[in-house]
């Protein structure tokens, strides 16, 4: 990873490439309804503003899918080169682009059964999990380098 | 000779008396990354990194944090910026 001129550039070898891009894909995981707007307040009471939170979160969720497919066809931001790809993303793109991976990190988790490691619990193998797993440690490693990057 | 009335404390409080407050709250799971966490809260709030490491801090350890106290309207604007992110973050009448 390296920045020039407010641009992060981010490589990709050859064979990551594809995974890159069913990741991405993958995007949303989590439904718009996942959350309550309020965890104590009467649930009739607060009906028409957690409607206009999901309506919200699914608009919201439609323009990330919009960014995502506009940078996948992108060949200046995201292009081949001779040893691999690059991802070039500047600061307003970096910001939708951490809020996608990590939706699809934590969806991950969540259709996990939103294990908690420091209980230990065991996740069953099995190609679903395998997959969820797979998606959680791409995410999780995209993630640490573009929060790196931003630290600076 | 007239003594003065004494005089009558006016109410300060610029809220009005009726309009309750609610508490933006950002509670802790096992899965968002505390830098992650830490990041979300200086660009939703616009705090320094100093204060936005205190709450995220203060929700890893105490299981919560009380990010701010807003009106109706501003709580739920906030909620939805925490939850867009994937923060388990909600709204709370203050009692």
């Amino acid at each position: 990873m390296k920045v020039a001129n407010g641009c992060y550039h981010f490589r990709l070898r050859h064979q990551e490439h594809p995974a890159f891009v069913s990741l991405l894909r993958l995007f949303p995981v989590l439904p718009p309804d996942f959350q309550p707007l309020s965890k104590s307040a009467d649930p009739a009471e607060t009906e028409a503003d957690q409607k206009l939170l999901e309506e919200a979160m699914r608009s919201q969720k439609a323009g990330l899918k919009s960014e995502v497919e506009k940078l996948l066809q992108d060949g200046d931001r995201l292009r081949k080169t001779p040893e691999g790809w690059e991802l070039a993303l500047e600061g307003p793109q970096l910001e939708w682009f951490l809020q996608v991976v990590n939706e699809i990190r934590v969806g991950s988790w969540r259709h996990l059964g939103s294990p908690d490691p420091l209980r230990h619990l065991r996740i069953e193998i099995n190609e679903t999990s395998l997959h969820h797993l797979w998606a959680m440690g791409m995410c999780d490693r995209i993630q640490s380098a573009v929060l790196e990057a931003l630290r600076g | 000779m007239v003594l003065p009335k004494p005089e009558v404390e006016q109410q300060t409080d610029a809220r009005p008396a009726l309009e309750p407050g609610y508490l933006v709250i950002c509670w802790n799971d096992p899965i968002n990354l505390m830098e992650y966490v830490t990041h979300v809260f200086q660009v939703v709030f616009g705090w320094q990194r100093a204060k936005a490491e205190n709450h995220m801090m203060q929700v890893h350890e105490q299981g919560k944090s009380v990010l701010t106290r807003e009106s109706l309207e501003k709580a739920e604007h906030y909620v939805h910026q925490l939850q867009g992110y994937s923060l388990h973050a909600t709204m709370e009448r203050e009692q």
